[in-house]
């Protein structure tokens, strides 16, 4: 059996992992976007929509195997490739982000290489379950995560300060547009991993749940971004841009106390394992996609490889993450349209014939 | 198989849950509970810690009457924090922990030095530094202050000072900040930051004359005045401006502060021969006009009479408030800055963060044109 998951699972671990993936990318490594971090996930996914648009036609074609199943052998292995390398790269943040994230609250003594490599094997372990595990394991952490969240803003509601949200267009309107394209980027990535999934017999709406993944993710980041605009006021100071500053000021913040510390590193560090495995598991699955021969252990293994290679490489750092997250959105745009008119175009072709 | 061994390996993983970080024992760590930060007449930095010891018994010598023995003070000097901190991990023979302070302490040659915000943002940068913890500038030396601090009332000095920050807040004596808010507001766009301001020594300043309308609050010579175990007395607040101290509000300035900043408090004012019991009635209605020139400020704000105090003129109470809170507006402007988180609302009249700074709120505040009207509601009314 191929590494393969159903479209309800993809839905699942796609809006938790892009949620997560999206509140590391606008709040800790774009702080120049101060207050107005939530404006430019809203404008993100406002963007992100066309595309997700077009993956849900896509999605609607297909029968009962997945979309790149329908796609000619050759266009198939380019498009996988392709994929891979911008999974693989978003893995390789991600990773990185992990390591930073436990160097500030515990472990700031310990080598990078040793916060990554464990991760990374774990990873190796819960692929062996296939897609399926992991999306409903999203799915049963999607349920508790918005009771946790509440916990959050209950107990930080008397400390929001809603007037450091103004003035509303923050850093100002280009800076919100570049923002803004990261932002769909980020939000166009499950688009890799709809492709791979196969329909649910069971949702007759499946071709859809691109869409509720985008809304979903996006709804959420925007509300943490709110939450992180309210808690902290806008720095223009940018000597505190550092990642290991804007990670303290999420996690440990200084206005509130101490009891949130707890719930608040466990929605991170849960939330940021899940965008790891979605990464890790699109980009074995792209990798499976690109080399048809290989089984799923040899391309989890490869693909693993490649990440942990890039995760203790310069590429992993805040500035190549955000160089290339410009370039996510037009990518993974040219490739659906690519993909598009390929389908579209064999479907006229059938009926012409 | 394949399920079994996922499992045991789960099971592994569980017992690693703890962390693979060596045991830490609550023996072999000073917690440090108050922090101080000074400057040395040489211009080096001096940070001292105190830090309770883990006794289990009461030490035996007291009297009950100056607290217990049982906290320690070190402190080492260094070129700049970074130093100091190294040289304190050193004298102190315990792996130093930071992460528990419930105090941080600031002299105030230190906090109006321009060198404060390298130290502000030092202390920010500490790992597992408890930033939540309150913040106050003390008047003499950090060092005399941070030793004189003792318990008092309790035994342990982290309840002792908790207890006493959330009782004094709550009558208005001290502002309610931490380190964080202090070094945030600092570093941003909107209103300027108060820290508490405490005394190490008993008052020794002249009694002033009672105003003939003024709140019910301590000032410097109350302390000489009533009697008390306590050396370090907190009171008023000291403000920063640009990441270093402006000024300082007495006990009854920053009261009148905190009720402008929209904060609800309970509070007695003299009037003339009568004491009255007020409460603030929900937020001041604040209206800015940033077109005009100079800058227009209309503040509204309601106060409740207590029942017992039905019989004191609505009129002259209002008269008196508005000169109060007028008075504290005067003081504040004369330091060069603004406390009263008016910046956050101005700021909403702007699209941008740029536009805001260029608007230069702070310079225009100083020439604003401030208006109380102040209303006064009996149970009758």
């Amino acid at each position: 059996m191929k590494l393969q998951i159903s479209d309800n699972a993809a839905c699942s671990l796609a809006g938790l992992a892009i949620a997560a993936r999206l509140v590391h990318g606008v709040v800790v490594d774009l702080p120049e976007l101060l207050n107005a971090g939530w404006l430019a996930i809203l404008l993100g996914g406002a963007i992100a929509a066309i595309p997700a648009l077009a993956l849900c036609a896509l999605l609607k074609q297909r029968r009962s195997a997945s979309v790149l199943a329908c796609i000619a052998h050759p266009l198939r292995r380019v498009t996988c490739a392709a994929f891979f390398a911008l999974i693989a790269c978003d893995a390789a943040v991600v990773s990185s982000a992990i390591a930073d994230s436990a160097s500030i609250m515990a472990l700031t003594d310990v080598a990078a290489v040793y916060l990554m490599l464990p991760l990374l094997a774990i990873c190796l372990a819960c692929l062996r379950l296939n897609g399926d595990a992991l999306g409903r394991s999203a799915a049963i952490w999607n349920r508790a995560l918005p009771w946790l969240l509440l916990l959050v803003i209950v107990l930080e509601f008397r400390d929001y300060r809603f007037n450091w949200l103004t003035p509303v267009l923050g850093p100002g309107v280009s800076t919100l547009l570049d923002g803004a394209v990261r932002a769909a980027g980020w939000l166009s990535l499950p688009a890799a991993l709809f492709l791979t999934a196969v329909p649910d017999e069971r949702n007759v709406h499946s071709h859809l749940l691109p869409l509720k993944a985008l809304e979903s993710s996006a709804g959420f980041a925007v509300l943490v971004a709110l939450m992180y605009g309210m808690m902290t006021p806008a720095i223009p100071d940018s000597s505190l841009f550092s990642r290991s500053f804007r990670l303290d000021t999420l996690l440990a913040n200084g206005r509130t106390g101490l009891s949130l510390q707890l719930p608040t590193n466990v929605l991170w560090y849960v939330s940021l394992l899940y965008a790891l495995l979605f990464d890790v598991f699109t980009s074995a699955a792209m990798l499976q996609g690109a080399l048809p021969r290989f089984g799923n252990r040899t391309c989890t293994v490869l693909a693993l490889f490649a990440i942990s290679l890039l995760s203790v490489s310069r590429l992993s750092g805040r500035a190549p993450g955000l160089r290339a997250a410009v370039w996510l959105f037009p990518c993974i745009g040219l490739l659906l349209s690519i993909l598009m008119i390929s389908v579209f175009f064999a479907k006229g072709a059938r009926k012409h014939v | 198989m394949c399920r079994r061994l996922l499992a045991g390996l789960l099971c592994v993983c569980a017992a690693l849950l703890t962390g693979c970080s060596t045991l830490n024992q609550a023996e072999d760590l000073a917690f440090a509970v108050i922090l101080g930060v000074d400057l040395t007449g040489q211009g080096e930095i001096e940070i001292c810690i105190q830090v309770p010891k883990i006794t289990g018994q009461q030490s035996e010598g007291e009297s009950g009457s100056s607290g217990s023995s049982d906290h320690l003070v070190y402190s080492a000097v260094g070129r700049d924090f970074d130093e100091a901190l190294t040289l304190l991990q050193w004298a102190v023979p315990r792996k130093l922990d930071l992460s528990q302070l419930n105090l941080i302490v600031i002299s105030e040659k230190l906090a109006k030095d321009d060198n404060f915000s390298r130290i502000a943002d030092a202390v920010m940068a500490m790992p597992r530094l408890y930033t939540a913890a309150r913040l106050a500038v003390c008047e003499g030396s950090a060092l005399a202050f941070v030793s004189a601090e003792k318990p008092v009332i309790g035994t342990r000095m982290s309840t002792e000072l908790t207890a006493t920050f959330e009782d004094y807040v709550k009558n208005g004596f001290i502002p309610d900040t931490t380190f964080a808010d202090v070094y945030y507001l600092s570093k941003s766009v909107y209103s300027d930051a108060l820290a508490v301001y405490a005394e190490t020594a008993p008052g020794s300043g002249e009694s002033e004359q009672a105003a003939a309308a003024s709140a019910v609050i301590p000032d410097a010579s109350s302390a000489s005045r009533s009697e008390t175990q306590q050396s370090n007395r907190f009171l008023g607040a000291a403000v920063f401006r640009n990441g270093s101290m402006a000024g300082r509000l007495s006990g009854e300035e920053f009261l009148y502060c905190k009720i402008l900043q929209g904060e609800r408090q309970t509070f007695a004012f003299t009037l003339g021969e009568q004491t009255v019991g007020l409460t603030t009635l929900g937020a001041p209605s604040v209206t800015i006009d940033t077109s005009a020139s100079p800058v227009k400020i209309d503040l509204g704000l309601r106060f409740s009479i207590a029942a017992s105090s039905k019989n004191a003129s609505r009129e002259a109470l209002e008269a008196a408030l508005e000169e109060a809170l007028l008075r504290t507006v005067s003081v504040c402007k004369s330091m060069g800055a603004e406390p009263l988180n008016l910046a956050e609302i101005a700021s909403g009249q702007f699209l941008t963060i740029d536009d805001w700074i260029a608007f230069s709120w702070r310079e225009r505040f100083l020439e604003s044109d401030v208006q109380i009207d102040v209303r006064v509601f009996t149970s009758e009314s």
